[in-house]
């Protein structure tokens, strides 16, 4: 366990050292993506922490424990926000000063996504399962798409 | 326990429904082809799977629905895996759509050309439906004795 903990500390002691090293921790907050991704996962660890039984323990009945099951969420959240931010970037393509928080909306929830996933891969006894890869490489391809539709749209 | 998981479904749909109100209008997150698209499909697939009355003669008992007697828990993933198909498959026919359109083809601004409205909403409201259906089936389970 103090291995664990150690090893999580570092590794967010790192990100958050290279975003203060290369850039402003300010451009790495934004209220609505952390509003989308963090509240239900927040929820999720409450409900998970309510029942009975360790949460790294399987879920009886079905095969992963709560620990995998945030994962999991937090990645599908990710990707839904990135798909908001998406919908809200097209809606208003003319408007150049909405590019700006759609823009952060649809990358900063999937970093938040793909940060708490890697928190609680840590966290928990985990057997990595294809579905998070797919949906990890998944969100890169949209990450990878839209720059590229924004590249060439100026 | 059933009370747990209409809870946990409730507050992440109301959640992203705030946070369409509050961060955008809920006009542009509503498009009829798009619901057209990812439920018909759905409906259709219960309908081959389960037969066509399975969808009213269904209960919905603790964690899993039950048909005369019978544990139903491959409806979910009927659901669930229906939706993530239909989402993938309606974003490729919004971008064809969108790029045999005459008047403005290359055009990815919604206002000017709505199939990218379909592509985009298609995948959003799938992976929306596979969400609720990786919670009904997860959350709710270890409290059972």
């Amino acid at each position: 366990m103090i291995i664990k903990s150690f090893s999580i500390t570092f590794i967010i002691l790192c990100f958050v050292l290279t975003i203060l090293f290369n850039a402003n921790l300010n451009s790495f907050l934004d209220i609505p993506s952390l509003w989308f991704v963090v509240v239900p996962i927040l929820f999720l660890s409450f409900l998970g922490n309510k029942g009975s039984g360790s949460m790294r323990n399987p879920i009886k009945g079905r095969a992963i424990s709560w620990f995998e099951l945030i994962g999991y969420v937090s990645v599908f959240l990710g990707v839904i926000g990135s798909h908001m931010g998406m919908i809200n970037l097209y809606e208003n393509f003319g408007d150049k000063s909405s590019i700006g928080p759609a823009f952060a909306t649809l990358i900063l929830t999937s970093f938040y996504g793909i940060l708490i996933f890697l928190f609680f891969f840590l966290m928990g006894q985990y057997k990595l399962k294809k579905v998070a890869i797919y949906f990890v490489i998944g969100q890169t391809v949209i990450l990878i798409n839209n720059m590229l539709t924004l590249s060439f749209g100026f | 326990m059933l009370f747990m998981k209409i809870i946990c479904v409730l507050f992440f749909l109301i959640n992203i429904l705030s946070w369409i109100l509050v961060n955008s209008s809920l006009k542009s997150f509503v498009d009829i082809p798009s619901l057209i698209i990812v439920f018909l499909p759905i409906y259709m697939a219960i309908a081959y799977r389960h037969g066509w009355k399975s969808l009213f003669s269904l209960k919905f008992h603790t964690d899993v629905w039950v048909k005369n007697g019978k544990e139903q828990d491959g409806l979910l993933k009927t659901i669930g895996h229906t939706a993530l198909l239909t989402g993938a498959l309606g974003m490729a026919a919004g971008l064809v759509l969108m790029f045999f359109n005459s008047t403005h083809p290359f055009s990815i601004a919604a206002q000017t050309n709505p199939a990218m409205k379909i592509s985009l909403l298609t995948s959003t409201y799938a992976l929306i439906v596979f969400l609720v259906i990786v919670l009904l089936y997860f959350v709710g389970r270890e409290d059972q004795s």
